[in-house]
């Protein structure tokens, strides 16, 4: 990312993790084996992020990755030197909701909540690629993306809503 | 009673350790030794009575409940009929899978008390259970229920043997020190309990006139290892359930649960009621079939018109006349069928009761609402939201009880010290029906208050600065609700599936679900738990299952498993009917057990109408399609 070659390099720092999450950068001196998810939780108290299965394949941990939907339970941390991470509490801005996340407060895209950060990133990843979706490209894209409590299908509104939303209230996030 | 020093069950506790951190724990828990005297385990249920193995001392035998009912002569009315078929089917494993990483914190106090913070949808239950399980008397427990929400649908209704009393136990070995437990994510795969597999021997046969005059139903619970009330549960749906939908002058029922040595078996929504009508919505189309008659046609023939035992009101036939009707027009206006190969739909009917009604004693809750001087509510009840939306409904009923505004009224923490008693807490689809009662109780209340207060007829504006003027204080009032009913929701499913014939997969194309929720509070969140539910059957219809050789998980890595995916449910309608319930606050009923019930058995019987393929097994295995369309001629049209 072009932004965070600005930041200044100093002998010592050879082990350490530069990175950006949600428009803050910062430098990890000694990351050692965790991974992305449980720093963002632990370390940063970024809880919005929900860990589950812990392997990669319920999505629950779903954040961008230098715009990729990245299960941030499967990367480690030290592997990260230079992304720019966006996870849920990174969208919106000044008290304002996403749109995605409107979308999804709107047609009540959630139950227990638990997969619905994961469920908000995953759309914003689709949106940002495919902004008219079909059903079925929604229903592909989401495979990745488990949730026990609504059958999808309040989830699938709300995709469909956000990518109905003008898209010059979309940009950014 | 997981304590002692044998393991019954995979998953089971061997060794308990307290460190500073999970890795200073896990580390010290991998320098262990440990030496196993090994036993001989049993994990053939249909072989537990008879084995001389015994799981628990206090079952000899290894049978921990046996339920009978029978009216009429079946044996008579099955030697007599026209029609008659027998069949054998067996439920699977189904697993909850909720996705919170299961967590609690215990404390032992010096004293002895016990605090414990959890995830529990039956808050007191939860108290009673743990009480029993760790020796220490209720009034010396505290629970906690976590503030974020986690799913359950009776995953994480009250302790689990292997987690909480496990806990409390860690806890004791470090009195006044909160210590944390978890459980890996494998462990909340394979051990954490999972829906009771039943086995189901079931005889029925119909008159020349197509009219239902006898079903005999054999069952066998699978309870595992760690007996508990939820095989009573299992029972007894399995015993009633059928009646309260179908018509026949000649029943018998016998059923059993029995202890083995596999994972325990606990509540999972649809308690016993799910396999059963499962297994019944199978066997009557197959019935049907072998008597001439078209499917829909045959339900609607034989549908009850009242409960045996008198107690419910309207009963199926009334209920589900209109749920079947919208539902086929629907179905008949988009179908795929036409000209489409090994396609085809199916469709049943089901229900659950909403609450446990004179279940063990009965049903009760209570309420308390404090009015502030602001005009601020809040509201306390112990029956937690796991994302159903019992938070905002109970908000709601109160709210509009009171003519306030909806974002007047907080729903506190829930807690055993403050929360007045609940006994069964959310579940069985009780909360509208109980719990809501009892906020409503509670809002009279504080309107008698208000007006006593006044000395006039008329209700203050709460918000009001003379109001608050007035009331310097907090008022607080309670309010009560005890249930001896738990009338019954019906719902009917209309499945259109779409088989593979090279895979043998099945693909369910379209699904409607049609539920008679007696009055919709709030319209959204009932489309919530159809469409949920629709999910929750395919699983069980289609999905994945626990699966067990010898007492042990064949994978704990969920990719082996089938859990139902964004694209696996391409179509589902939902659809409201609402013919009120005279004893449910607003006419409403309970929702989201009913509405899981009938769509399994739809599934099943549009794959039968597809391919031929009666499954006798859930979940149904692609392979068992796959070698039934290549012993049949694979393509094959088969008429529905």
């Amino acid at each position: 990312m072009a932004e965070l070659q600005h930041l200044p390099t100093e002998t010592g720092d050879q082990g350490a993790t530069r990175i950006r999450v949600n428009g803050t950068d910062h430098l990890v001196a000694d990351p050692g084996p965790i991974t992305l998810g449980s720093w963002l939780r632990e370390d940063l108290g970024l809880t919005g992020t929900k860990l589950s299965c812990e392997q990669g394949f319920c999505g629950a941990c779903s954040v961008l990755v230098d715009d990729a939907l990245t299960s941030a339970c499967s990367v480690l941390l030290c592997d990260l030197d230079g992304c720019e991470v966006v996870t849920v509490e990174g969208l919106g801005a000044g008290g304002r909701l996403h749109p995605v996340q409107q979308a999804f407060l709107e047609c009540r895209g959630f139950q227990c909540g638990y997969c619905t950060p994961g469920m908000v990133m995953a759309t914003v990843a689709l949106l940002a690629t495919s902004p008219h979706p079909s059903d079925d490209e929604i229903r592909d894209h989401f495979a990745g993306n488990l949730c026990r409590c609504t059958g999808y299908v309040s989830i699938c509104e709300a995709v469909r809503k956000a990518a109905a939303t003008p898209s010059a209230m979309r940009s950014g996030t | 009673m997981s304590l002692d020093d044998r393991v019954r069950q995979v998953g089971d506790v061997v060794l308990g350790i307290v460190g500073e951190s999970e890795r200073v724990a896990t580390t010290a828990a991998m320098l262990a030794r440990v030496e196993y005297a090994e036993l001989p385990g049993i994990f053939d249920a249909a072989l537990a009575e008879a084995s001389g193995i015994t799981v628990d001392e206090r079952f000899p035998d290894n049978v921990v409940r046996r339920v009978d009912r029978e009216h009429g002569d079946v044996d008579r009315a099955l030697a007599g009929a026209a029609v008659r078929h027998r069949a054998r089917y067996r439920t699977g494993r189904a697993i909850h899978f909720n996705l919170a990483a299961r967590y609690c914190v215990a404390t032992c106090e010096v004293d002895g008390r016990v605090d414990l913070l959890t995830s529990a949808d039956a808050p007191y239950f939860t108290r009673k259970e743990l009480a029993e399980h760790v020796g220490e008397p209720e009034d010396r427990i505290t629970i906690r229920v976590a503030e974020l929400p986690t799913s359950s649908f009776g995953g994480r209704t009250s302790i689990n043997p292997l987690f909480e009393p496990v806990a409390v136990w860690l806890a004791k070995q470090v009195p006044g020190t909160p210590i944390c437990l978890r459980f890996r994510p494998e462990e909340e795969l394979a051990v954490s309990q999972t829906r009771h597999s039943l086995e189901f021997d079931i005889d029925a046969a119909v008159d020349a006139d197509g009219r239902l005059c006898a079903l005999d139903i054999v069952t066998l619970a699978d309870h595992g290892a760690y007996p508990s009330f939820v095989t009573d549960v299992v029972l007894a749906n399995c015993r009633d359930r059928a009646l309260d939908l179908f018509a026949v002058d000649n029943y018998r029922f016998k059923g059993k649960a029995v202890l083995t040595n596999n994972v325990t078996a606990g509540e999972m929504r649809g308690i016993g009621v799910t396999q059963v009508i499962w297994a019944v919505g199978c066997h009557l189309d197959e019935l049907a079939r072998l008597a001439g008659r078209e499917p829909l046609g045959f339900i609607l023939a034989n549908l009850a018109s009242s409960s045996p035992d008198g107690a419910a009101t309207g009963g199926a036939r009334a209920s589900l006349t209109q749920s079947l009707a919208v539902g086929a027009e629907r179905m008949r206006a988009g179908s795929a069928t036409n000209g489409a190969r090994n396609t085809s739909w199916g469709v049943a009917v089901g229900l659950h009761t909403t609450g446990l009604g004179t279940f063990h004693g009965g049903d009760r809750s209570a309420a308390t609402v404090t009015l502030h001087p602001d005009g601020e509510l809040v509201l306390r009840v112990a029956a937690p939201d796991s994302g159903q939306g019992a938070t905002s409904a109970y908000a709601r009923l109160l709210a509009d009880a009171l003519g306030v505004d909806r974002e007047r009224v907080q729903v506190a923490p829930i807690d055993t010290e403050t929360a007045p008693y609940d006994r069964w807490g959310s579940v069985a689809s009780r909360g509208v029906f109980v719990v809501g009662s009892a906020v409503l109780d509670a809002a009279r209340a504080l309107q008698d208050e208000l007006r006593r207060r006044t000395a006039s007829d008329g209700l203050p504006d709460l918000t009001s600065s003379e109001h608050a003027a007035r009331v310097r204080q907090p008022i607080t009032v309670s309010g009560e609700s005890h249930q001896t009913e738990n009338p019954p929701t019906y719902g009917a499913c209309f499945a259109e599936v779409c088989v593979d014939e090279t895979s043998g997969r099945p693909k369910v194309i379209r699904v409607i679900s049609v539920v008679d929720v007696g009055h919709a509070i709030d319209a959204g969140l009932c489309h919530a738990q159809l469409a949920g539910a629709v999910a929750t059957g395919w699983e069980f219809a289609v999905g994945s299952e626990l699966a067990l050789s010898d007492g042990t998980p064949l994978s704990t890595d969920p990719h082996d498993y089938r859990f139902v995916h964004a694209d696996d449910l391409p179509s589902v309608e939902t659809v409201l009917v609402e013919q009120p319930e005279p004893s449910g606050p607003l006419g409403a009923r309970g929702i989201g057990t009913p509405a899981v019930v009938a769509v399994a058995p739809a599934i099943c019987n549009a794959i039968r109408s597809a391919v031929g393929y009666r499954a006798p097994h859930v979940p149904v295995r692609d392979e068992d399609i796959l070698r039934h369309l290549v012993d049949t001629g694979a393509g094959a049209a088969v008429s529905g």
